[in-house]
């Protein structure tokens, strides 16, 4: 009777420990977007918990040169505006031991990565056609605006690929590790085995 | 507890990985048919123990059960970590490749030292093993987190700040390691005394 006691407190005891939180840890993961001039940052564990007072450090991925630090907020997230537009790589150190990176691209400035050639042609088109009456906006000026609204309209989509980029573990996973753990103890036994009759042939 | 790739130095992972394969070596010789079946059995057990997520404190915890592998495998400890922590990287990208031989000290050598700080405690009276069971599930992850400070403070961190991070954030882990390393005990005396050390030879 004490055995089966002791048996079910065990039980429930992994199961409350199983059901009192589903979420993974161990993890940390970085994911940045650009929007405007600036560069959100947001940072999670792998269990979907903010990375709170990350330190966060942000690189010219080129030059290799330290462009400017700074810490997560209580969200996990950290807004900057570099200095230059260029490749970025973004480093987060959530202490303990834990880092990660994540580069931001030119094209992601709207940059090309060998200069800005190719989209300068119809932006000069429309101030010829346009030039006969003053107050048609600019090309320049489109094209801020456009920006403007498709960075705001593209703000939950970007927060969307922010979440899907987190890859869970899953169920797959840990039923793949057991299955090679197993696998080993097979292969262990099977030398161990070979080892015992040999020794008992020799006899 | 696992540290990720490229944050400590080449001269501390090279120095941990060639203790981890000391241990290893140690732990494979010490393998016989009864423990190759157990070091799989709690291998797997901390596969997956680091999956369960302690969601008290500032920071990111999971259980890590090196205290329960040290306290039935002793040196065997060191393969079964090293297993777990390869195919935690791979499946679940917890620490790194680099960093294996650094984290299976990190889990490892607290188990081992555990291991023989508390055996003789196991076949005595419930008032003598059941703390000494929980100082093992307790010590264990303490002394990891010594570790880890350690391997920080060769990188770059001070160490009684990296370590009195990680300690703090890994006291209520502790906490429930110990409790559950006490009914583990509690119900292995009762059920298979064999599988506790301290009962039959004393090497490990």
């Amino acid at each position: 009777m004490k055995i089966l006691h002791l048996r079910h407190w065990i039980i429930t005891l992994f199961l409350i420990l199983y059901t009192s939180s589903a979420a993974f840890a161990h993890r940390v993961d970085i994911f940045a977007w650009v929007e405007g001039d600036r560069v959100h940052t947001e940072s999670k564990f792998s269990g979907g918990k903010s990375v709170v007072g990350g330190q966060i450090i942000v690189y010219d991925d080129r030059s290799k040169e330290k462009l400017l630090e700074g810490t997560t907020d209580d969200q996990g997230g950290f807004t900057f505006t570099p200095s230059r537009k260029a490749r970025l790589r973004i480093e987060l150190l959530a202490g303990m031991g834990h880092k990660n990176e994540w580069v931001v691209k030119e094209e992601e400035f709207g940059l090309t990565p060998k200069g800005d050639s190719g989209d300068s042609a119809p932006a000069a088109l429309i101030p010829v056609e346009s030039a006969p009456i003053q107050k048609t906006p600019s090309g320049v000026e489109i094209e801020g605006a456009v920006e403007r609204i498709l960075d705001k309209k593209l703000e939950p989509v970007m927060k969307l690929l922010v979440q899907s980029q987190q890859r869970e573990t899953s169920v797959h996973d840990v039923m793949a590790g057991i299955g090679y753990i197993f696998g080993l103890v097979g292969v262990g036994a099977y030398f161990y085995s070979r080892k015992r009759n040999d020794k008992s042939a020799d006899r | 507890m696992h540290i990720s790739e490229g944050i400590l130095s080449g001269a501390v992972l090279a120095s941990g990985a060639a203790l981890a394969v000391v241990g290893t070596g140690i732990g494979l010789k010490r393998l016989d048919a009864d423990r190759i079946a157990r070091s799989g059995i709690l291998s797997a057990c901390f596969f997956v123990a680091s999956l369960i997520h302690v969601p008290i404190g500032p920071s990111s915890v999971h259980l890590i059960f090196n205290g329960v592998l040290g306290l039935l495998l002793g040196w065997a400890a060191f393969p079964a970590i090293l297993v777990a922590l390869i195919l935690q990287a791979v499946f679940f990208q917890f620490g790194g490749i680099t960093t294996l031989g650094v984290n299976t000290v990190v889990m490892a050598l607290p188990a081992v030292i555990c291991y023989f700080l508390f055996k003789n405690f196991m076949d005595k009276s419930p008032a003598w093993a059941l703390p000494a069971a929980f100082a093992v599930g307790a010590l264990s992850v303490l002394l990891s987190g010594i570790i880890v400070g350690l391997a920080l403070m060769m990188t770059e961190e001070k160490f009684f700040e990296v370590t009195a991070l990680v300690i703090g954030a890994h006291i209520p882990v502790m906490i429930i390691e110990g409790i559950v390393t006490c009914f583990l005990v509690a119900f292995l005396k009762k059920v298979q005394p064999d599988m506790l050390p301290g009962r039959r030879k004393t090497s490990g």
